[in-house]
């Protein structure tokens, strides 16, 4: 196996179970950029609650779930060399915005996503963030900046039983 | 809900000429919470794109224009703004309202939990699915 | 202080565009408005500015320029002595 698999993607982000979204990473260049794969399966929950009347097109592969594992792409290119695979331990990765996103194509349970990611700027804790994703060569996906910070979960916590008025 | 989708039911709250509102609860016994994240559980940023995705899309099954029966898909999101995070517990609104545009089926998105509004997007939609869709082997 | 006119650089032009990030009402975008304690940016939304900035005049902001990023008259007279200095 080339590339960095899920042991080094486990040890560098606290994604976990069915929503860890990338398989393996392929290549890096630390603070500049990445690119992972993760297969597309049809034995993911996302597709449990489709019957026998299912059309073919209900299987396309949320595009939620394509942005979120390009996400988790692009988080990992930001915390490559200081891993955070513990939110406890350490800190979370909270998104700010994903801005000019655009859907192309859609991916399939056989499909393997490609993700590439390219770190735009930094500064501190802050991250923005760009790329895209294919199957099979065609576009789904197009990310123009994706902003995140790391912030100590300390901060982020719910208060407990307080009810805020609407906003 | 016929398309796969990693939330389950949203429950319709209301629908218009204008737009529409669902809500679902951010349950504390969702499987996707073990892992996001083991210790902190929030609920994934994308879940709120989704849910606003498939409220626009069940507005648009009633409302919008369909030249030949097709559904909308989603196009493009030109911004997403995440405020604050979701918790287990939660009840999560999300509220579409069509935007007056030139450039098409455009929508204006504000998720909000009773902590206050949790992320605000613009969504740019299609008429019909594109052509890069399996082909039915019946 | 005669306002310096730069080529390139307009003020309406870049209140639309801090108002457009921000997603507020060009008439809050105020020359003084205060970014952080008026307009609520956090340090997301500071870099986000940051980046647009860079893209759409073509300039590469350092971090330690980042500081003057906190009003619309403050990042006006950035931009401006960045586009003059590389002129």
């Amino acid at each position: 196996m080339t590339g960095y698999g899920v042991d080094r993607i486990k040890n560098t982000i606290p994604h976990r179970g069915e929503i860890l979204l990338v398989d393996r990473v392929t290549e890096v260049v630390p603070g500049e950029t990445l690119a992972a794969v993760k297969a597309v399966s049809g034995n993911e929950p996302c597709y449990a609650g489709l019957g026998p009347e299912a059309a073919p097109a209900d299987y396309a592969y949320p595009v939620s779930l394509v942005i979120e594992s390009w996400a988790q792409s692009a988080v990992l290119l930001s915390v490559w060399e200081n891993p955070n695979p513990d939110v406890l331990a350490g800190k979370v990765e909270l998104a700010g915005s994903i801005n000019e996103v655009t859907v192309g194509a859609r991916a399939y349970p056989g499909d393997v996503l490609e993700h590439r990611v390219r770190l735009v700027k930094s500064a501190g804790e802050t991250a923005v963030l760009a790329g895209e994703s294919y199957a099979d060569g065609r576009e789904v996906l197009r990310v123009g900046t994706f902003v995140v910070a790391l912030r100590d979960v300390g901060e982020l916590r719910p208060v407990a039983e307080r009810t805020v008025l609407n906003v | 809900m016929s398309a796969a989708s990693p939330l389950g039911d949203l429950e319709l709250i209301r629908t218009g000429a204008l737009g529409a509102a669902t809500a679902f609860d951010a349950r504390a016994d969702d499987p996707v919470l073990d892992g996001h994240y083991p210790g902190f559980p929030v609920l994934p940023g994308v879940f709120l794109i989704e849910a606003a995705d498939r409220t626009v899309r069940q507005w648009a099954r009633t409302h919008a224009p369909a030249p030949d029966g097709g559904d909308v898909e989603l196009a493009a999101m030109e911004r997403c703004r995440f405020h604050r995070p979701v918790f287990p517990g939660d009840r999560v609104l999300s509220d579409v309202s069509v935007v007056d545009s030139a450039a098409g089926l455009l929508f204006k998105a504000v998720v909000a939990t009773n902590r206050g509004k949790v992320a605000d997007m613009r969504l740019r939609y299609r008429v019909g699915p594109a052509h890069d869709q399996e082909e039915s082997t019946s | 202080m005669a306002d310096t006119t730069t080529p390139g650089l307009d003020k309406e032009q870049l209140r639309d565009l801090v108002a457009d990030i921000l997603d507020l009402d060009v008439a809050e975008v105020t020359d003084d408005a205060h970014f952080t304690e008026d307009l609520d940016v956090d340090s997301l939304m500071a870099l986000e500015i940051t980046v647009r900035l860079e893209k759409e005049y073509g300039v590469r902001l350092a971090e330690t320029e980042l500081a003057s990023i906190t009003s619309l008259q403050g990042t006006y007279e950035l931009l401006g002595h960045k586009l003059r200095e590389t002129r």
